[in-house]
């Protein structure tokens, strides 16, 4: 058995154990459980990493079952091991190994402690399905597992309504996404008759230019609703609802990579769809700037690294629109680092304040956790792109690329980090300078929390400290590293855009400017809320838009929401109760009083029956007459 | 032989025209029959004429009495088994003529014969068995 | 022909086993045994082609029509366990009677000759005639018996004078002479459709297909259970396998002059099984109606024969004796043959026997056509092989038809899980047969090529 296969399946099996037998055992086991089949799976990853690089980077299909055999469709239950789906694997397992283990401890007074994590194993299963399928139909049925498990999650808590609610309004919008993504995949197959990975993506020639843009459009729709772009993005904030490692692993590294995945994926479509395109890098910038606008006046932790989150995704969009692949995988990569470090980081905190989630009631934390500190500042700074931590490299990256194509786009998304380093930074001494603000009793309370959760942040803190080593701009002289991997692909080394000419020194002043614009912002945010000691108050003028979300929820509300509730009451009302259930149950009563009438021939006289088979025999043999002499 | 004949014909409603007349004979014959004697006989009603014809003897007692069953089995066997005899009529006559073609054609009919008789005496074994012919 | 033969001996064994007393205890095991030891030779010998020359040929259809009625069989034994203690000293006859039933049957789904059809059909007819009056002590079942021989009387006279057409038509008995005839004679005479005519009336009759459907709910109702549980299952399958049987093999080619009789029979079966189904809350009498809407779908794949339908006709065959079985062997568990049983009376099943709930609902569920359980592929099967030979109104009534079945099975369903008028023992456990009964139409819903690929 090839060592692949064993890797969706160990946390398959770990939910089936921690999900049926869960009940039955103790916590320390069903956590070890969840977390040792993430490992495994981790080390699974790693063994065929190191096979694939042994031999010869070529691409591998390994077969699972034949799936599904219509026609002359036969799609496989196979996944593929390439550069593309190594890398996401590495981060799943990964990644997703060091949330279960912070889990252990953060969700270890918690009821249904075997419930989350058979939640969990069955999400990084059907996560590694979608980074794994060889074929769009088994990426989609990972793309629609991860949605259910996100639902599942962001309502874990579903005694309290408003949590059911976001778990709804997530799955919902996702929904939306994915009637694009699933109208995506049927032209995709009326066009090229195959949704193998090979099938379409090597015989993207001579198809008509239309076409090929409507299905990228309509993949795009899916990547929307799953990675939280506008217009559909309202349901990731929500969607904080959930534990927090389940953000951290679900709305940061893994799931809401989901559509930048499917894009690069499917690059080789995208690439003859400029229409698309420009369309994707649009979608990115509005999201990237307006999200960064709300996190600014976002008082809950967990609001800002949410809303930071979409910015960020927003980001890597323009630079997916551009063309920039690499550069988006790159940052996706450090991305996935930082921000799960920076919500593990805010969970750490809200475990301490006895869940509190309001920045405003916090500061001073940096003596009661000193790890937690650290490790946020680090993300922090990580996050904010200053040299020399990995946000700065991956950032940097693909703001060269955006500059490249279109410099409005780049002004765009420098603002954005602008924005990202300021309110990042007003996040943190918010939170960890200056004097506790909260309740005695809380502060009473205040404690480092424990290793299970510490070991994590530090090994995560690491990853975003040099997680930049990975992508080395081009003039250092140093083999950029993804860039080269992907290189070694022939389907993948497109993904990588060289610059035209000599570009070093725009480049090296775009850094500089770059640079100088996040610690510019940082330094503003440490003036007006560590030196200031400003706590943020009533949002005023502008701010209230921001505050407000841009009301986007309320137009939602007015011009979707109420207008498909009246039309449901109308139709209760007048086509289901007047004119449907009156109709069948008028066909009910008259089946009714028919069989009552019919089951009078019955008489139980056999005089009568002879009659009646005579007069059948009759009834006949007339028929037949008919036909035969006509 | 059949066949060609119907080949011949061509189906139509008159070709049923031959059962028609038959059964209007029929029909005819048995009502003419019936009418003829009605209006043929003389009728004397007298009380000796009405009474069941019992062999001279006087008659007791009404004919729609329970009696036992085992009549009816007896008779039912007898005509059974009567009819199974029937059946060795043929096979005699041409048992002869088999023999004279070969040993191995009368053997078979022999065997035949012994298969069929065989299942008879089971089921006059289980007559037997059964008690059905105990007469008490 | 051997099995023929072995089932006949059976039969004979079984007479005699009956005379002493001490064997009279083990003859339904002895039974048994031999019965599954012939399923065995017969799946043994499943492609050695057997024939008595112009009489019986002993193809594939027969073998495998023949294996399904011999396990339908043996399950009806296993049932019949106290089912005829009330008249301990015949026993063995009414044993050694089914299986001479059984002969009948295997003769009826081999014939290759009319003579040995109707041979067959009187083995079998006589036999259920009895039988249905096998409870002397009960005033319903002589009933039974007497309506049944009358009318079944009857109908024979029927299928006698169409064989005696055809013979009249043709000059021959046999199956593939009348085929021979049929294929060189450019116009045939209105005898031979008056034959064909009147011999589907004779066999519709047995199939209790309206309107000659009269004697089934008062026969069914009539008989002890066990006796109708066998009508309701193997004869019927062995009636439609011989339907099937002689006008694909003899009329097949001049199905344009009889399809529309076919028709007229299916749509009143169709229509007065269904709905009359309704009316009714007796489980037995729903339970014959039942079988009577069923024929009508049965009945289907004889429409389409043209294009060979006998897989659908199996396959419908095997998911409606399954479901139907099942059904009498929870009847059977729940009820004695005196008394009429209500629906109403199972209420509380679900708390006092939820084993026998659930399978009592998988079967319920087959028998109104609702996916995975092999009902519903019985129905998709027939329905799409008569909608392919474009008998496309017959099969839209037969659909719509259906949706009433769906809520007189549901009715039975509702009651197994109302709540019980009194308090209830628990008990836990189901009868071999209904457990059978009831994993034979999940599986085979399942994968239903275990079934068509028998052919």
């Amino acid at each position: 058995m090839n060592v692949a296969l064993l890797i969706p399946l160990l946390p398959l099996i770990g939910f089936l154990i921690n999900g049926l037998f869960g009940k039955k055992l103790s916590k320390s086991l069903v956590g070890l459980i969840g977390s040792t089949s993430i490992f495994a799976a981790f080390i699974c990853v790693l063994i065929t990493f190191a096979n694939f690089i042994s031999g010869g980077s070529e691409v591998q299909i390994v077969k699972a079952f034949d799936w599904i055999n219509v026609g002359d469709t036969n799609l496989a239950m196979s996944f593929q091991i390439d550069q593309l789906s190594l890398i996401m694997m590495t981060l799943v397992t990964g990644v997703g190994f060091l949330i279960h283990l912070y889990s252990i401890g953060y969700m270890h007074d918690d009821e249904n402690y075997n419930r989350f994590f058979a939640y969990l194993n069955l999400f990084v299963f059907f996560m590694l399905l979608l980074v794994m399928g060889d074929n769009y139909v088994v990426l989609f049925t990972g793309w629609e597992g991860v949605g259910f498990c996100s639902y599942l999650l962001i309502g874990f808590w579903y005694k309290t309504p408003e949590y059911n609610n976001a778990a709804k309004k997530a799955f919902v919008m996702n929904r939306i996404g994915d009637l694009g993504f699933i109208l995506g995949l049927f032209l995709m197959y009326s066009e090229f008759g195959s949704l193998d990975f090979t099938g379409v993506l090597s015989n993207t020639l001579g198809h008509d230019k239309g076409t090929i843009t409507a299905i990228t459009a309509l993949l795009f729709i899916g990547a929307m609703g799953k990675s939280a772009q506008l217009p559909l993005f309202t349901w990731l904030p929500d969607a904080m609802a959930g534990p927090t490692p389940v953000s951290a692993l679900i709305h940061a590294a893994t799931m809401v990579t989901a559509g930048i995945y499917l894009i690069v994926r499917s690059h080789a479509l995208f690439d003859l769809a400029p229409d698309t395109m420009n369309f994707i890098a649009i979608i990115g910038a509005a999201t990237a700037l307006i999200a960064a606008t709300i996190a600014m006046v976002q008082n809950d932790i967990k609001k800002v690294l949410a809303y930071s989150t979409v910015s960020q995704l927003g980001l890597i969009f323009i630079a997916l629109g551009v063309g920039a692949y690499s550069s988006g995988m790159f940052h996706l990569l450090t991305h996935a680092f930082f921000k799960a470090l920076l919500f593990l980081g805010a969970g750490s905190v809200i475990h301490a304040m006895s869940g509190e989630q309001d920045i405003r009631n916090m500061g001073g934390l940096k003596k009661a956790l000193p790890i937690t500190h650290l490790t946020f500042l680090l993300g922090c700074l990580a996050i904010a792109g200053i040299p020399p931590f990995s946000g700065f490299f991956s950032k940097d990256e693909m703001l060269a690329h955006i500059f490249n194509v279109n410099p409005v786009l780049w002004g765009v998304a420098s603002l954005t980090s602008a924005l990202t380093a300021f309110y990042m930074f007003r996040m943190y001494f918010l939170t960890f300078s200056n004097d506790f603000r909260g309740t005695h009793e809380q502060k009473h309370h205040l404690h480092e929390s424990p290793s299970t959760m510490t070991i994590p942040l530090i090994v995560l803190a690491i990853l975003a400290v040099f997680g930049g080593l990975l992508g080395l701009p081009e003039f250092t002289g140093i083999h950029h590293g993804l860039s080269y991997f992907f290189g070694t692909s022939n389907d993948l080394s497109s993904l990588t855009r060289s610059f035209e000419g000599d570009f070093h020194t725009t480049e090296l002043i775009l850094m500089a400017v770059a640079t100088a614009v996040a610690i510019g912002s940082s330094l503003y945010a440490k003036k007006i809320y560590f030196e200031n000691k400003t706590l943020p108050d009533e949002p005023k003028g502008i701010n209230k838009l921001f505050a407000g979300k841009y009301f986007l929820d309320e137009i939602y509300n007015k011009i979707i929401v109420k207008p498909a509730l009246l039309k449901g009451t109308v139709m209760q009302n007048f086509m289901e109760n007047k004119v449907i259930d009156p109709a069948v149950n008028m066909f009910a009563s008259l089946s009714v009083s028919a069989g009552n009438n019919i089951k009078k021939i019955q008489t139980g006289n056999t005089g009568f029956y002879i009659f009646g088979i005579v007069a059948g025999v009759l009834l006949i043999l007339f028929a037949n007459y008919l036909i035969w002499f006509r | 032989m059949a066949a060609e004949v119907a080949v011949a014909t061509i189906s139509a409603p008159h070709d049923y025209l031959p059962i028609i007349v038959q059964l209007i004979v029929v029909l005819a014959f048995v009502g003419g029959t019936i009418l003829a004697t009605h209006f043929l006989g003389p009728k004397r009603k007298s009380k000796a004429k009405l009474d069941p014809f019992e062999c001279g003897i006087e008659i007791h007692g009404n004919a729609r009495t329970p009696f036992s069953i085992k009549y009816f089995l007896v008779a039912i066997l007898f005509v059974l088994f009567d009819v199974e005899i029937i059946f060795m009529y043929p096979w005699a006559v041409n048992f002869k003529e088999n023999l004279s073609v070969g040993f191995e054609a009368g053997m078979n009919n022999f065997i035949q014969m012994s298969i069929f008789l065989g299942v008879v005496l089971l089921g006059f074994i289980y007559v037997i068995k059964k008690g059905v012919l105990k007469w008490d | 022909m051997n099995i023929l033969i072995l089932v006949s001996v059976l039969g004979v064994i079984s007479l005699f086993a009956g005379l002493s007393e001490s064997l009279r205890q083990h003859t339904r095991t002895i039974i048994v045994a031999g019965l599954i030891a012939i399923t065995g030779l017969t799946m043994f010998t499943w492609n050695a082609k057997q024939f008595f020359p112009e009489m019986l040929n002993f193809d594939k259809y027969a073998a495998v029509f023949t294996t399904v009625i011999l396990v339908i069989s043996t399950l009806i034994f296993v049932l019949s366990k106290d089912q005829f203690n009330h008249d301990e000293i015949h026993k063995g006859d009414y044993y050694g009677i089914m299986l001479f039933t059984v002969a009948g049957a295997i003769m009826m789904v081999s014939f290759s000759n009319l003579t040995m059809l109707f041979l067959g059909i009187e083995t079998l007819s006589v036999s259920l005639y009895t039988l249905a009056g096998s409870r002397k002590d009960l005033l319903k079942s002589s009933e039974a018996a007497f309506k049944y021989f009358l009318l079944g009387a009857f109908a024979t006279g029927f299928l006698l004078f169409g064989i005696a057409f055809i013979y009249g038509a043709t000059g021959t008995f046999s199956v593939s002479g009348i085929s021979d005839y049929v294929h060189n004679t450019p116009q045939l005479p209105a005898i031979f459709y008056g034959g064909v005519i009147l011999i589907m009336i004779g066999l519709l009759f047995k199939v209790s297909a309206a309107p000659f459907h009269f004697w089934a709910p008062d026969v069914y109702e009539g008989s002890p259970n066990i006796i109708t549980s066998f009508m309701a299952t193997a004869v019927k399958v062995t009636a439609f396998a011989a339907f099937y049987r002689l006008f694909s093999g003899a009329f097949v080619d001049v199905n344009e002059k009889w399809d529309n009789a076919l028709i007229i029979a299916i749509a009143l079966t169709l229509l007065i099984g269904n709905f009359t189904a309704l009316a009714q809350t007796g489980l037995k009498r729903l339970l014959a109606y039942s079988g009577i809407a069923n024929a009508g779908y049965m009945l289907l794949a004889v429409l389409a024969l043209k294009n060979d339908a006998s897989n659908a006709l199996l396959y419908y065959s095997i998911s409606y004796a399954a479901a139907s079985l099942g059904a009498f062997a929870v009847l059977i568990s729940v009820s004695d043959d005196e008394k009429t049983f209500e629906i109403s009376s199972l209420k509380g099943m679900s708390k006092s026997n939820p084993l026998q709930a659930v399978l009592f609902t998988i079967i319920m569920l087959s028998m109104a056509g609702i996916p995975p359980m092999a009902g519903f592929f019985g129905k998709y099967m027939v329905l799409s092989a008569a909608i392919k030979e474009g008998y496309l109104a017959i099969s839209l009534l037969a659909i719509l038809t259906s949706l009433v079945g769906i809520y007189y099975y549901f009715k039975v369903i509702a009651a197994v899980y109302s709540a019980p008028d009194t308090e209830v023992q628990t008990e836990n456990k189901a009868n071999i047969v209904v457990f059978i009964c009831a994993g034979i139409s999940l599986v085979i819903g399942a994968y239903p090529d275990l079934i068509l690929n028998l052919f």
